[in-house]
């Protein structure tokens, strides 16, 4: 080290074994000093640099431990309730090229690529090849073996990329749910977000790495979803829906929408191939509908006898319009009997007395004049009347005239069906010990009426075919003309069954929608409807078979004896159905 | 002076060593860091594989395809209520509603308790078939879940199974005696004995009687007595409802090779 101290500068003090200074030249002494100093300085600025490097290798690292430890920014998992994913983010083979660093032949190549990527020609391979381009993708998303024998090839130019890839790996399970979300060019080149479900709603925090757990139960989904395929399939129905809610949370369980899409290729569908039939659609959803006008009316007080009797013996005359029943009874009927046979002429002459403001402000309470509130994008607007009059009202109460989606009709039966509470439907899984959002919309009292209303129709009126054994089920089945193009189809059927259970305490609401399903002929192994396509027929079941799954899945244990106190209503029933008779598997 | 002269040399020696000593610092803490780096990728490298390794599972063990397992091959059916035990009085019913030994000393000292006739309660669930002579054969029913593939009463395919092979009910005493008789030994000797008896009756009866008609006459002795132990044998064996299952049999069901039309 050339440290400074070693160096003597006065003349005087000059080391004596050093040869004497020439005494004629004073002037060159002094130059010389300074070409030491200036050596000096220099010595000691590398010293410095060097000490000072050292400092920031010893202090800060040399400097790429930090690029590579840092963890690559993928898109993050979407998972369901109990931590399943749902959608995932993998590193997928890409295979590219630079066709301006080729060191081969080129027109040997092409054929090479030809042969192991038969996607595209020799000639188009050719065309690469031969452009001016610096970057062209042979093959995205490929496989590991065909990366491998393109490998093999031996050109230095071929690049094997990895590229995150989004995959989900129940295929298609939950699809409408979960849907995509990707970034298109418009006309002008400027690069926009498109997509639909889950991935699209919560894109921003799924790209900043943050995770989304749904209150999807990936079982449950399966099941209603398979369920709802089987019985597509046996009624030949256009379509099929189901939503199943916890009551007391409005937390969804499953939701399908058939037929199903596979996100995993997301752009083989059209537009109405996407649509959610559950969150998107708006159906007439017919005489579930009758629920809610009966919880209206008990809760002010219309209906306080259940005994009270209703001539429903000749239709209602509106108009140039009449409200007649699908079976007419041609006597007086008891309230209940009004639920049990679904008369539409009872149910219309309950909501007459009920009054016009209050049907609207009860309609208004449940959401239906609004888009729910579920994170997704594609939440349909109820189609409601636009004037009030005495037939809408009438009409309304026994679901015609005015049009839901599935989920606005399953949160007002879930608050019918837990204790009054209307809870917002949530597809993100409630943390332990969070604040619930709910609001009273009928009492506790008027709640309890409605359970022991919903498990009669399932026990003795049209709702008989869902009745899971010992799961308790209860609720309303509701059949309504088609609606294609503003007009309704004669002959097609949307059919509701909305229910809850287990009745005496209700924990799930499911409802399931068949669109367009149709009778059933007797053949080895399938069950007659005889003729029927109602939606005691064609939905109920359906409800019976998705209950008797997903029951014990979500924890609700089978019990033949234990059931809902429904012995005040049931002298009010005149004829009784023998339990058991005609049932329908 | 020469410590003075020294001096600077001293300075440099030990500026030296100090920045010795800080160079071999910042090394070893750069080996440190690299190590840690090292292991950090390793953390990573691991981490993926285990999600890639996650995803897979997940997706060839995907509900679809449980769903097609299941209905293709296992034909699993969502749990009736009855298949559901509410407590434990309903859990110890399934055993059989067998009574629980009595304490010997109780016994001794009041015997009466012995003799007090107890009746099941008659809610308990009927047991799935009577019970059978043989337990073992009971025990080895084994009942699947599609029906298709018993095409046979399955107790006739058990006996089969287990106790028959081609012609189940002729079996012949001479030629396979091992795998049925009981007592191999002492039959023949009993048989012997009979028919030197019925030869010494014939003697008796009369001298113009040759020695062959004797002899053909024991022979038949010996075949009759065969014929006699022959259902003796079988019942021992068989379940006690034998005249079904031969009705069965001669109907022309052939449950020991139904499998193989599967």
């Amino acid at each position: 080290m050339n440290a400074p101290a070693g160096i003597r500068l006065d003349p005087s003090q000059r080391p004596l074994f050093r040869a004497p200074e020439p005494v004629n030249a004073p002037g060159g002494l002094q130059q010389s000093h300074f070409r030491l100093m200036v050596v000096m300085m220099l010595f000691m600025l590398v010293t410095l640099a060097v000490a000072l490097r050292l400092m920031q290798f010893a202090v800060f690292g040399n400097g790429d431990a930090g690029i590579a430890a840092a963890p690559t920014q993928a898109r993050a998992d979407i998972l369901d309730r109990n931590g399943i994913p749902l959608a995932t983010t993998i590193k997928a083979w890409s295979i590219a090229i630079n066709p301006q660093a080729v060191l081969g032949d080129k027109a040997q190549l092409a054929r090479d690529l030809a042969a192991l990527i038969p996607e595209k020609s020799e000639a188009d391979y050719r065309k690469i090849l031969f452009s001016k381009k610096k970057f062209v993708y042979l093959k995205e998303e490929a496989v590991p073996a065909l990366v491998a024998r393109v490998h093999a090839l031996g050109e230095p130019a071929i690049m094997e990329l990895r590229v995150p890839e989004r995959l989900y790996p129940q295929a298609a399970l939950a699809g409408h749910l979960l849907g995509y979300s990707q970034l298109v060019a418009d006309a002008k080149g400027k690069e926009e977000l498109t997509g639909i479900g889950i991935e699209r709603y919560f894109d921003k925090q799924l790209s900043a790495g943050e995770s989304v757990q749904l209150s999807i139960d990936t079982r449950v989904q399966a099941a209603l979803e398979s369920e709802i395929a089987r019985r597509i399939a046996e009624t030949t129905a256009a379509g099929g829906a189901g939503v199943i809610l916890d009551v007391h949370t409005g937390e969804v369980i499953a939701l399908a929408s058939l037929p199903d899409i596979n996100p995993n290729a997301h752009a083989h569908y059209n537009n109405v191939d996407m649509a959610n039939k559950v969150t998107q659609s708006a159906f007439e959803l017919g005489s579930t509908f009758k629920m809610l006008t009966f919880a209206n009316a008990i809760e002010h007080g219309v209906l306080t006898d259940m005994s009270q009797r209703w001539d429903v013996s000749a239709p209602i005359r509106i108009g140039s319009h009449s409200i007649h029943d699908d079976e007419p009874m041609h006597r007086q009927i008891t309230t209940p009997e009004v639920m049990t046979y679904s008369s539409n002429i009872g149910t219309a002459k309950i909501a007459e007395l009920v009054g016009e403001a209050r049907v609207r402000t009860f309609f208004q309470k449940l959401g239906f004049f609004d888009r729910t509130n579920i994170e997704l994008r594609e939440r349909g607007a109820p189609i409601v009347p636009r004037d009030w009059g005495r037939s809408t009202v009438m009409t309304t109460a026994f679901g015609h005239g005015i049009a839901v989606t599935p989920l606005h009709l399953a949160q007002a039966y879930a608050a019918l069906a837990n204790g009054g509470i209307f809870h917002p439907a949530t597809l993100v899984k409630h943390k332990p010990g969070e604040k619930i959002v709910g609001k009273r919309v009928v009492s506790e009292a008027t709640s309890a009426r409605m359970r022991q209303l919903m498990r009669l129709v399932v026990l003795q009126g049209t709702g008989t075919n869902a009745d899971a054994p010992g799961l308790r089920v209860g609720g309303k089945t509701g059949t309504a003309e088609k609606v294609v193009n503003g007009r309704y189809v004669k002959n097609a059927n949307v059919t509701t069954f909305a229910g809850a259970f287990p009745m005496e305490d209700p924990r799930y609401v499911v409802l399931v929608v068949m669109d367009d399903a149709k009778a059933i002929k007797a053949a080895p192994g399938i069950q007659s409807t005889y003729g029927f396509k109602t939606a005691g027929w064609m939905t109920a079941p359906l409800a019976k078979r998705v209950i008797r799954r997903v029951g014990p899945l979500l924890g609700v244990r089978p019990e033949l004896n234990r059931d809902i106190d429904v012995s005040d209503l049931m002298p009010l029933l005149l004829e009784k159905k023998v339990p058991g008779k005609n049932a329908y598997e | 002076m020469i410590a003075q002269r020294f001096r600077s040399i001293g300075w440099v020696a030990g500026c030296a060593a100090a920045a010795l000593c800080c160079y071999l610092a910042s090394q070893s803490v750069a080996s440190e860091r690299a190590a840690l780096t090292r292991v950090d990728r390793e953390i990573a490298s691991t981490q993926s594989e285990i999600r890639r390794l996650t995803t897979e599972i997940a997706a060839r063990g995907r509900m679809g395809q449980i769903e097609r397992w299941n209905r293709d091959v296992l034909a699993l059916q969502a749990p009736a209520p009855v298949q559901f035990v509410a407590d434990e009085v309903q859990l110890a019913s399934l055993a059989g509603g067998k009574p629980l030994p009595l304490d010997p000393a109780i016994v001794a000292s009041k015997g009466a308790t012995q003799t007090v006739a107890y009746q099941s309660a008659a809610s308990q669930p009927a047991a799935p078939t009577a019970a059978s002579a043989d337990p073992m054969l009971r025990s080895a029913t084994f009942v699947r879940p599609k029906l298709t593939v018993l095409e046979a009463p399955a107790v006739t395919g058990v006996v089969k199974a287990n106790f028959v092979r081609s012609k189940p009910f002729e079996l012949d005493l001479d030629s396979d005696p091992a795998p049925v008789a009981p007592k191999p030994a002492a039959k023949p000797k009993a048989i012997e004995a009979k028919a030197s008896e019925a030869s010494a009756t014939v003697k008796k009866a009369g001298g113009d009687v040759t020695a062959k008609a004797a002899a053909d006459l024991a022979k038949k002795v010996v075949a009759d007595v065969k014929a006699k132990a022959k259902p003796m044998l079988t019942a021992s064996l068989l379940p006690s409802d034998l005249g079904s299952l031969i009705a069965a049999e001669k109907k022309g069901a052939s449950p020991a090779r139904t499998p193989a039309k599967r």
